[in-house]
C-alpha cells in the first residue's frame, strides 16, 4: 500500500491528543479505577484522526523530529497509529518506538501504581501493543525494532520484555545526530549495537534539529532545549542549552496550522527563559515570541505553555510587570480565558531546595524558595494562569521536617487556583544512580502531604472544569465522566483514610 | 560495520568468561574521558544471552551522564574474540578480562 520501510509508532496512551486537553494525559499514567479499561482510555487517550494509511494528523513531537530527520535523509518513513500498523506489514523493515514512560516507572505512573497496587494503563497499553499479532508478525518477518524517547532508560529494568519482544536496539538521549546512521545500517542488515546513550557532547546543534514535517499533538512546538538551572533530579538539565530561532518556531507553527491544529503549545522547561541571559527573563524576546504566535494563530487560537518556574514568574512580574503585560496584551482574548502550565514546586523545604535544586530559586536565594512559590502562585492566580504543580516526595536525604515544610507550603497555596500533583522520587538526571522511593519508606508526613494535595486539587479542579477547562457541548460527556470520577475518588479516599498508611505499606 | 558515529570512539573490550570486574569499565571510561574522549564503544563478549549482558552494565550506564556510550554484544567464542580484537587493533582501546584458547 504505502511502501514505508521505516514505521514509527507508540501505544494508544501516547498516540492521542487527550481531547485537545494536555492535562487529561495524566489519566494515562494511572490504572483504570473502577471502570473498564476502554472507557478509561477514552477519557485520557481517545483515538486520533488518521488518514487512509493510518497516519495520525497529530503525533508526539519527539517522534515528529525523528520522522523529519529520516525524511530529510531520504528514507521512506512515517508515523503510523498503532491500530493501523497491519497496513504496512509488507513494506516495514524497521519499527521504531517512542515513549516517555514505556513501563510506568516514571513519575507519576510509578506513584499511582504504588498507591493503588494496579498497573497503570500506559504500561498495560504498551504491553498490548508489543504483544499484538501485528507486531509479533512483523518480528517474525525480521523487522528490526528500535526503541527510544525519554522513557528509553526503563528498558534496562525490563530485559525479559526486551528479549521476549525482540527489541534490537534501545537509544537514550537526543538522537538527531545518530538516527540516520543507525537506520541506514539497520536497513543494510548490518549489526546494530544493543544500547546507545547519547551524551550531552553529542547533542545536536540548532542546524541539526529539523523542522517537523507533520503536525504535533496539540500544536506543541519546542522553543528551547536544555535548562540552565541544574536541578539534580532532572535529565533535561544535562543537555546543552539551545534557543530555537523564531524562524524555525514560525515554520513549525505553520505546519500545525496547515494540518488544522488551532493552538500552539510552547514547549520549554521554562517558557520565560526563552533567550534569557542566565536565569533572568528577556522581556523583549518573550514578547516578540508571543506576538508572533498570536499573529499566526489569530484571536481564535489558543496559546499554551508547557512549563514555568516560580522564580522566573516572580522575577518577570516584579522587575518588568511582564506576566500582566503578556496576559493582558497578548494571551487573554475573548476566546482564551486562561492558560494552563506545569510548574515544578518539588519541595517546601529550603534545606532540601538548596541541596537538590540550588539554581531553581535563582536569581533569589534558595532559602527563600517557599516564599517565591507563594508569590508566584499569587501572580499566576491574579493573571488567570492555572499551574499544575508537582511535588516530589521521598527525595534521598529528605528528612521528616522537610516533608512537614512541604505540607505547610501546600496550606499556604490553598487560596490560589491550581492543581498539585505529588510524585514519588524516581532516580533520573544527576540522581539516576540513587534509590527509588518505595512503599516501605512511606511515613505519616508523606500521607499528610498526599491528602493535602488531594483535597487542594479536588477543590480547585471542580472550579477549573466548570469555569475554564471543558467548554462546549462536545465536552459535556467528558465533563460528566470526570466529575463522576472525582466524586468516586473522594468517596474512596474518605472511606480508606484511616487505613491509608497501612494500605500503602502492604 | 561500525556506525559513523563510533569513528571517534574509545573502545573497551570486555571478555566476560565468568570473573570480570565490571567496575573496571567505569574506571576506563573515567580515565580515558579525562584524556579527551567523549564516546565509548563497549564490546561485551559474554556467554549470557543478549540483552541480559546489560544487567552487569546497568549501574555503569546509570552512573554515567557525561559520555556517549555504545554497547555491542558478541557471543563469547574464539572467533568472535579474534574478530573484535582485530576490529579494535588500530583504534584506541583497552581490554578487560581474558580468554583461553583451547
Amino acid at each position: 500500500m504505502s511502501g514505508y520501510e521505516v514505521v514509527l509508532t507508540s501505544d494508544r496512551t501516547m498516540m492521542t491528543n487527550h481531547h485537545g486537553k494536555e492535562f487529561l494525559g495524566f489519566l494515562t499514567t494511572g490504572p483504570a479505577l473502577n471502570m473498564p479499561e476502554e472507557l478509561w482510555l477514552w477519557l485520557g487517550a481517545p483515538k486520533p484522526k488518521v488518514d487512509r494509511e493510518g497516519k495520525p494528523v497529530e503525533a508526539p513531537y519527539g517522534m515528529r523530529k525523528v520522522e523529519a530527520k529520516l525524511l530529510e535523509a531520504g528514507f521512506k518513513a512515517a508515523i503510523i497509529d498503532p491500530d493501523h500498523l497491519h497496513k504496512h506489514l509488507d513494506s516495514m523493515k524497521i519499527l521504531m518506538l517512542g515513549h516517555h514512560d514505556y513501563f510506568a516507572y516514571g513519575p507519576p505512573s510509578s506513584e499511582w501504581w504504588m498507591i493503588t497496587g494496579k498497573e497503570p494503563i500506559n504500561r498495560v497499553s504498551f504491553r498490548k501493543l508489543m504483544e499484538s499479532p501485528t507486531v509479533r508478525k512483523a518480528k517474525e518477518k525480521g523487522v528490526k525494532i528500535i526503541a527510544g524517547g525519554p522513557g528509553a532508560w526503563q528498558w534496562l529494568w525490563e530485559l525479559e520484555c526486551w528479549r521476549k519482544w525482540g527489541v534490537d536496539l534501545v537509544i537514550e538521549g537526543e538522537v538527531e545526530r545518530v538516527i540516520v546512521d543507525v537506520v541506514g545500517k539497520a536497513l543494510n542488515n548490518e549489526p546494530l549495537p544493543d544500547y546507545i546513550y547519547v551524551g550531552p557532547r553529542d547533542s545536536p546543534t540548532l542546524e541539526e534539529i529539523p523542522v517537523i514535517k507533520g503536525a504535533s499533538i496539540n500544536g506543541l512546538v519546542e522553543i528551547m532545549r536544555g535548562c540552565p538551572r541544574g536541578c539534580r533530579f532532572c535529565p533535561v538539565t544535562l543537555r546543552s542549552l539551545r534557543f530555537i530561532p523564531l524562524e524555525k518556531i514560525r515554520e513549525e507553527i505553520l505546519v500545525n496550522l496547515r494540518a488544522g491544529i488551532k493552538g500552539v503549545l510552547l514547549h520549554s522547561e521554562d517558557v520565560f527563559l526563552y533567550c534569557a541571559e542566565g536565569v533572568r527573563p528577556n522581556p523583549k524576546a518573550i514578547m516578540k515570541l508571543h506576538k508572533l504566535v498570536r499573529e499566526l494563530v489569530g484571536e481564535e487560537g489558543a496559546i499554551g505553555w508547557s512549563h514555568l518556574t516560580p522564580s522566573t514568574v516572580r522575577y518577570a512580574e516584579e522587575k518588568y510587570g511582564l506576566v500582566t503585560k503578556l496576559m493582558d496584551e497578548i494571551i487573554l482574548t475573548d476566546k482564551q480565558r486562561f492558560i494552563g502550565v506545569q510548574v515544578g514546586v518539588e519541595t517546601g523545604s529550603p534545606r532540601l531546595a538548596k541541596l537538590i535544586m540550588p539554581g531553581k530559586a535563582s536569581p533569589y536565594p534558595p532559602e527563600k524558595w517557599p516564599e517565591i512559590v507563594v508569590e508566584a502562585f499569587k501572580i499566576m492566580h491574579e493573571n488567570n494562569i492555572i499551574p499544575a504543580a508537582t511535588i516530589i516526595l521521598g527525595i534521598p536525604s529528605e528528612k521528616s521536617e522537610d516533608v512537614v515544610k512541604t505540607a505547610e507550603l501546600i496550606d499556604e497555596l490553598k487560596y490560589y487556583r491550581s492543581l498539585i500533583v505529588p510524585m514519588f522520587f524516581v532516580p533520573m538526571g544527576a540522581m539516576k544512580n540513587l534509590d527509588w522511593f518505595r512503599r516501605k519508606n512511606v511515613r505519616q508526613e508523606h500521607i499528610d502531604v498526599l491528602l493535602k494535595t488531594f483535597y487542594h486539587t479536588l477543590r480547585w479542579a471542580e472550579e477549573i472544569i466548570d469555569k475554564y477547562y471543558l467548554h462546549g457541548a462536545k465536552m459535556v460527556p467528558l465533563k460528566i465522566m470526570l466529575k463522576f470520577f472525582m466524586k468516586y475518588v473522594k468517596y474512596r479516599v474518605e472511606k480508606f483514610k484511616p487505613q491509608i498508611e497501612e494500605l500503602l505499606r502492604q | 560495520m561500525t556506525l559513523n558515529f563510533e569513528k571517534k570512539s574509545f573502545h573497551i573490550v570486555v571478555i566476560d568468561s565468568g570473573r570480570v570486574d565490571y567496575g573496571l569499565v567505569l574506571e576506563k571510561i573515567v580515565k580515558n574521558g579525562m584524556m579527551g574522549y567523549s564516546r565509548f564503544t563497549i564490546h561485551v563478549l559474554s556467554n549470557h544471552e543478549t540483552p541480559f549482558h546489560l544487567e552487569k552494565l546497568r549501574s555503569i550506564i546509570q552512573n554515567n551522564i557525561a559520555y556517549t556510550l555504545i554497547i555491542r554484544y558478541h557471543k563469547l567464542t574464539e572467533n568472535n574474540v579474534k574478530e573484535v580484537l582485530t576490529e579494535v587493533k588500530n583504534k584506541p582501546h583497552e581490554i578487560i578480562g581474558n580468554f583461553k584458547v583451547k
